[in-house]
């Protein structure tokens, strides 16, 4: 099997770069391949909207203030042309997805509707209800039947061969069979997502946001940047942590400990349940670390996200959706009981480091979207930022791909790569497991989320760090597949996203305990404040052949803004 | 919090045997988890061999879909608590798609199905810009008209739960009959009306039988069985005469004229053959041997019908 | 106790014998009736192929009719039952449309208030009539084995289902107390009788009428008993036979063979009377 350009993954980013590439050259043959449905991706469940300065309803606003409003929300982390190029790409992307039928809300006059968003200077984000990611994702899927993009649905990509030089393909998995290939490729771009998983049960993130491409770049020896920097939002559900948007709170919601107190009072006195998400999910965690939360039968912590005194008439009118969300996944009605909620990791700002042109350091190996590291989001991403960034550079990457591969030849060799990962399978396959994949997955979730949470110090990230890496020893000794067969064996499946969790946490936790700052997401109770002297650049970590990581700084383009204080 | 205890009954599929069977799994569980998160307890920790499909958890994505008691839904979206039954719950794979593993079915023939409706917006070059320097324009009220349809997550519930399935395999499926409406409904869309219904007839809107299942079925709320009576309103504005647009026209009026239908007459009107014909000569023969005299046949106007058909033309009018 | 006829097409044409059967059993029950006879067609999932809001205006007025007298609504049949209470629930949750319609129902000197309910012979015998009652008013045995088919409307749409769409039990509990053997859990038996499309795609309809019945046979039941009206004229004059509910509490309040109007069936019944 071989493809001129393969896609992996077909969320935003990869059916965006599957239709731009097939739009730059119809004769190549492009095709995508994803562990999903296309429609499943987890694209389809942002709700909020996609940023452009399309100046629909401030007529004041345009693509230089959402480029500094980028750039400060990143708290400078960002790199500052790649964030200028992408915003000036905005408008006419949004345009170009608005043309393909995309159903964005509109305004009276016909317009694209905008709306105010957290961190943002103007009513800049389009939306469509709540449903934009949703949208956005079977509007690309439609396109994508239209122009005839070849799918390969359910395969699972395991590795990626390169010879050091230029990429020669990946091996995969067809769930379906069973069956392991290798496919040869002139050019592939990974728009594998993200991985917040690696906080298992403390992730607003869908099952399967496990970082197969980012795992796999980096053991292809790769760098990932910025690794330290993922963003929580406060109120996750207590038991799935899927997410209650901010307008419980907007709506009037109290934050309430065990002790029944509000306790915004003492760390926002003003804002109250309305301070920025950072500082929101640092005084939960802080409550529930100083014993004053809750805790159920499982030993899952929280607080309550109280709408009681709201009222039925005005939960109905005013958050009928956020009552539907608890009824159905927490089973609680919060007409008549008080929501229990936790933060969750959201989204991961750093990935596979590629330049504004997508490429990574190996030839014919192309990142974009959540699985990938520009930075235009650096140490912070801003609201409706997610969406455009997985378009834009998924245009990008698409477009890079097929001039590359337009030039060049199919790179011999790889095929060696296959007999390693089926050797591996089949180990996994014939051992007896000695542990529960899903208690492993869970302790996984449980060290992440206390020693690099919400909170970070030096003492507690290496307590933290000693137990990740003891739990990584015992997955490669003990971790067997119980399920034998070869058809959809998802057993299988669930341990080798397992295995690229580790792979990801470790580096992640590994580049947490390099930074000695705070800066945007990325919080150390030991050093509480942004040292632009000695930590304003990008943390590069690459796999050496002996498995030890390679950390390296680079420069952050700092060309356009001077870093300034980050308040709002 | 508390903990509850019954009998998880699930269908299963080994495809290495080709064997299917009902296996009962007895839980002890939390009340209130959903059934996805019941199945990922019984595979953590009772059989990791059991086969299902799930991603976002949060009924966006549309992976869990299927047969709950009898059900179509998403196994994510409902909570195990609510459909215990006796004690038990019963977990099935959808119906109408080939079963690949246990719960797992192959959903490729339903996507086939879809691409066959043209699913996706041809742009119209009179409403939709030939360059991004502007976007076209859609009125917040022509947008309602396919707002309910976009919300559509492809779960295949309904086409899980669908009766006219039931009696022809070769038939589209209510989602992808709501796909075709929500672009014919689209203003930017450059697909003639014609050419759009043309796609949804063959082993399409004519074989929906209205059992409203699919309504019951989908998660989001839409109806694909109004959405085909839509369709079908449309095909009989603007596409050939066929025995249902000749039913529908006939309802109408005899409703109009009378206050109900006039079933004597409709087979005669709707066939438009003879096989109409000899239906109503049948009926005929019918009621003269129940006694009944001619002008018996067909309904007759209430008093004060006028009133009626004024009420009739000011709904179509002002409604 | 007394309840609004709603007289839907199943009263007519060469179904009029089914106004008959409605009439006995409501005597049967002793449950005081009036005739909506100003009431017009519900509709029946075709007028909305002409024009959608017709139809909530038609069972606005529908209801009205049965407010003007002082009584709540009863239709037997499925379709005409979830018609009409979908219709009451668009109404009852968007007052703009209620009162556009009032405005144009005042012509007629009608309102529609949304005070009236809408039975069908299932809830009419659970609600209405009360299942003691019901019971106490049955006079004789019928000895059949008989497979209980609900028919879709009175199970589907949720908001409008009359009993627990997943594990429907009410007409078991009104079929029990006629001394029949029950038989449940047969193929088919949710599957749709396809009625609704006979003037769409006939062959359609030939198709899924016979699965239920298939079902049933196969499971050893004598006879199907449904309580619509449409039901039985899509699935009568195959070779397992049908009837409706309301013909067989006919028969066992005491009613002839010929009253419960058995021979109008094309297959026919053998029914042993005690």
């Amino acid at each position: 099997m071989k493809f001129d350009v393969l896609i992996i993954g077909a969320g935003g980013a990869g059916l965006y770069a599957a239709l731009s590439a097939i739009k730059e050259n119809k004769d190549l043959d492009i095709a995508v391949l994803s562990k999903v449905y296309p429609t499943r991706s987890h694209t389809g469940a942002a709700q909020g909207g996609i940023n452009a300065a399309l100046a629909n309803v401030d007529p004041t606003d345009n693509e230089e203030i959402h480029t500094f409003d980028t750039i400060k929300g990143s708290d400078y982390l960002a790199d500052q042309e790649a964030v200028k190029y992408m915003c000036y790409e905005a408008p006419k992307i949004i345009r170009a997805m608005e043309h393909m039928g995309l159903p964005f809300s509109r305004l009276n006059n016909g317009k694209i509707a905008q709306r105010p968003f957290g961190g943002a200077s103007k009513d800049r984000t389009c939306y469509s209800a709540d449903k934009i990611g949703h949208v956005m994702l079977h509007t690309l899927y439609e396109q994508c039947i239209k122009e005839g993009v070849k799918f390969l649905n359910e395969w699972f990509m395991l590795n990626i061969a390169h010879n050091g030089k230029r990429v020669q393909g990946v091996t995969a998995i067809n769930i379906a069979t069973g069956e392991t290939h290798f496919i040869k490729a002139k050019a592939i771009i990974l728009a594998t997502g993200g991985h917040s998983r690696i906080y298992w049960g403390y992730t607003s993130n869908a099952l399967g946001c496990t970082g197969d491409g980012t795992a796999a770049a980096f053991r292809a020896g790769l760098p990932l940047k910025d690794m330290e920097f993922l963003q929580f939002h406060p109120t996750g559900l207590r038991k799935s942590a899927i997410l209650v948007s901010e307008a419980a709170r907007g709506e009037g919601g109290y934050l309430i400990n065990a002790l029944g107190e509000r306790f915004m009072k003492k760390y926002a006195p003003e804002k109250m349940e309305l301070g920025p998400r950072d500082l929101v999910s640092r005084s939960i965690m802080t409550e529930i670390r100083e014993g004053r939360g809750f805790k159920d039968e499982e030993g899952r912590e929280y607080v309550h996200l109280d709408l009681t005194h709201l009222g039925a008439e005005k939960i109905k009118e005013r958050l009928p959706q956020i009552r539907e969300l608890a009824i159905d996944f927490e089973g609680i009605d919060p007409i008549k009981e008080p929501i229990p909620i936790k933060p969750t990791a959201h989204y991961a700002m750093g990935g596979i480091h590629t330049n504004v042109k997508c490429e990574t350091p190996i030839e014919g190996i192309y990142a974009a979207g959540e699985a990938q590291c520009v930075s235009v989001h650096g140490a912070n991403r801003l609201g409706g930022n997610s969406l455009l960034d997985i378009v834009v550079f998924g245009n990008v990457a698409g477009k890079e791909a097929v001039r590359y591969a337009e030039a060049t030849d199919f790179e011999e060799g790889g095929e060696e790569l296959l007999r390693k990962d089926e050797e591996f399978i089949k180990e996994l396959m014939n051992k007896e497991s000695k542990e529960n994949l899903g208690d492993m997955r869970n302790e996984l979730g449980e060290i992440m989320f206390k020693y690099f949470g919400v909170f970070k110090n030096e003492k507690e990230m290496k307590e933290g760090y000693d137990k990740l890496k003891n739990l990584i020893d015992r997955a490669y000794k003990n971790l067997g597949v119980e399920d034998k067969s070869k058809v959809f064996n998802l057993d299988l499946q669930s341990t080798l996203e397992f295995f690229n969790l580790l792979e990801i946490a470790d580096v992640l936790a590994y580049a947490s305990l390099q930074r000695k700052e705070s800066r945007g997401s990325f919080y150390r109770d030991d050093y509480p404040k942004r040292d632009d002297e000695n930590y304003l650049y990008h943390s590069m970590i690459t796999k050496n052949a002996d498995g030890s990581f390679k950390y390296e700084k680079s420069e952050v383009d700092l060309s356009l803004y001077e870093p300034a204080e980050r308040k709002y | 919090m508390k903990k509850i205890k019954y009998t998880a009954r699930i269908k299963r599929y080994d495809p290495d045997t080709n064997k299917s069977y009902f296996q009962d799994f007895e839980v002890e569980v939390e009340d209130s988890l959903t059934v996805l998160e019941l199945l990922m307890y019984i595979k953590d920790k009772i059989d990791s061999t059991l086969t299902f499909r799930a991603f976002c958890r949060s009924a966006i994505c549309g992976s869990c879909a299927m047969i709950i008691n009898g059900r179509a839904g998403l196994a994510c979206k409902i909570q195990a608590k609510d459909k215990i039954k006796n004690g038990v719950i019963t977990i099935e794979p959808l119906n109408h798609l080939p079963v690949v593993r246990d719960l797992v079915v192959d959903q490729e023939p339903a996507f086939n199905k879809l691409k066959k409706v043209k699913p996706y917006l041809v742009p119209d070059p009179k409403v939709v810009p030939d360059n991004t320097k502007v976007e076209s324009l859609v009125l917040p009220e022509e947008f309602k008209r396919y707002d309910k349809q976009t919300d559509c997550i492809l779960c295949m519930a309904c086409y899980g739960q669908c009766n006219a399935l039931e009696g022809d395999e070769k038939y589209l499926g209510p989602f992808q009959l709501v796909k075709a409406f929500r672009f014919i409904m689209d203003t930017r869309d450059g697909v003639d009306v014609e050419e759009r219904i043309k796609l949804v007839e063959d082993h399409g809107i004519w074989d929906c039988v209205q059992c409203q299942m699919c309504l019951a079925a989908c998660p989001k709320g839409i109806a694909p069985c109004d959405d085909i009576l839509e369709l079908r309103r449309i095909a009989k504005d603007t596409g050939e005469e066929n025995i249902a647009t000749r039913r529908a026209k006939f309802w109408f009026a005899t409703v109009y004229e009378t206050g109900q239908i006039d079933k004597f007459h409709l087979p005669e009107v709707a066939f438009g053959d003879e096989r109409g014909k000899e239906i109503t000569k049948k009926l005929e023969e019918e009621f003269k041997s129940r006694g009944m005299s001619e002008d018996e046949f067909a309904p007759k106007p209430f008093e004060g019908i006028e009133k009626f058909r004024n009420f009739i033309k000011k709904l179509e009018k002002e409604l | 106790m007394k309840i609004g006829i709603y007289p839907g097409c199943c009263f007519q044409g060469a179904d009029i014998h089914n106004y008959d059967i409605t009439v006995n059993f409501l005597e049967n029950m002793g449950v005081e009736w009036v005739l909506l006879d100003k009431a017009a067609c519900c509709g029946g999932g075709v007028i909305d192929e002409t024009n959608k809001k017709i139809v909530y205006g038609l069972n606005a007025r529908n209801i009205a009719l049965a407010e003007e007298k002082g009584v709540d609504l009863y239709t037997p049949c499925n379709t005409c039952y979830m018609v009409i209470a979908r219709t009451k629930l668009a109404l009852d949750s968007d007052p703009k449309l209620k009162d556009k319609i009032n405005e144009l129902l005042a012509e007629e000197g009608l309102e529609y208030k949304g005070e009236a309910k809408i039975y069908h012979t299932l809830n009419l015998i659970r609600d209405f009539i009360g299942l003691e009652n019901y019971k106490s008013k049955i006079k004789r045995k019928l000895s059949a084995k008989v497979a209980p088919y609900y028919g879709c409307h009175v199970l589907a749409p949720n908001e409008t289902a009359i009993d627990d769409p997943e594990n429907p039990t009410l007409l078991r509990e009104i079929l029990e107390p006629l001394g029949v053997e029950i038989i449940e859990g047969y193929k088919n038996e949710m599957t749709c009788c396809g009625y609704h499309a006979r003037f769409t795609d006939p062959e359609q309809k030939e198709r899924l009428a016979v699965k239920p019945l298939e079902g049933a046979k196969e499971a050893g039941a004598d006879l199907v008993a449904t309580p619509c009206p449409l039901c039985h004229k899509a699935m009568d004059g195959y070779e397992e036979p049908i009837l409706q509910v309301t013909q067989l509490i006919n028969l066992a309040c005491g009613n002839s063979e010929k009253e419960a109007h058995l021979d109008f069936n094309k297959t026919k019944v053998n029914l042993k009377l005690s």
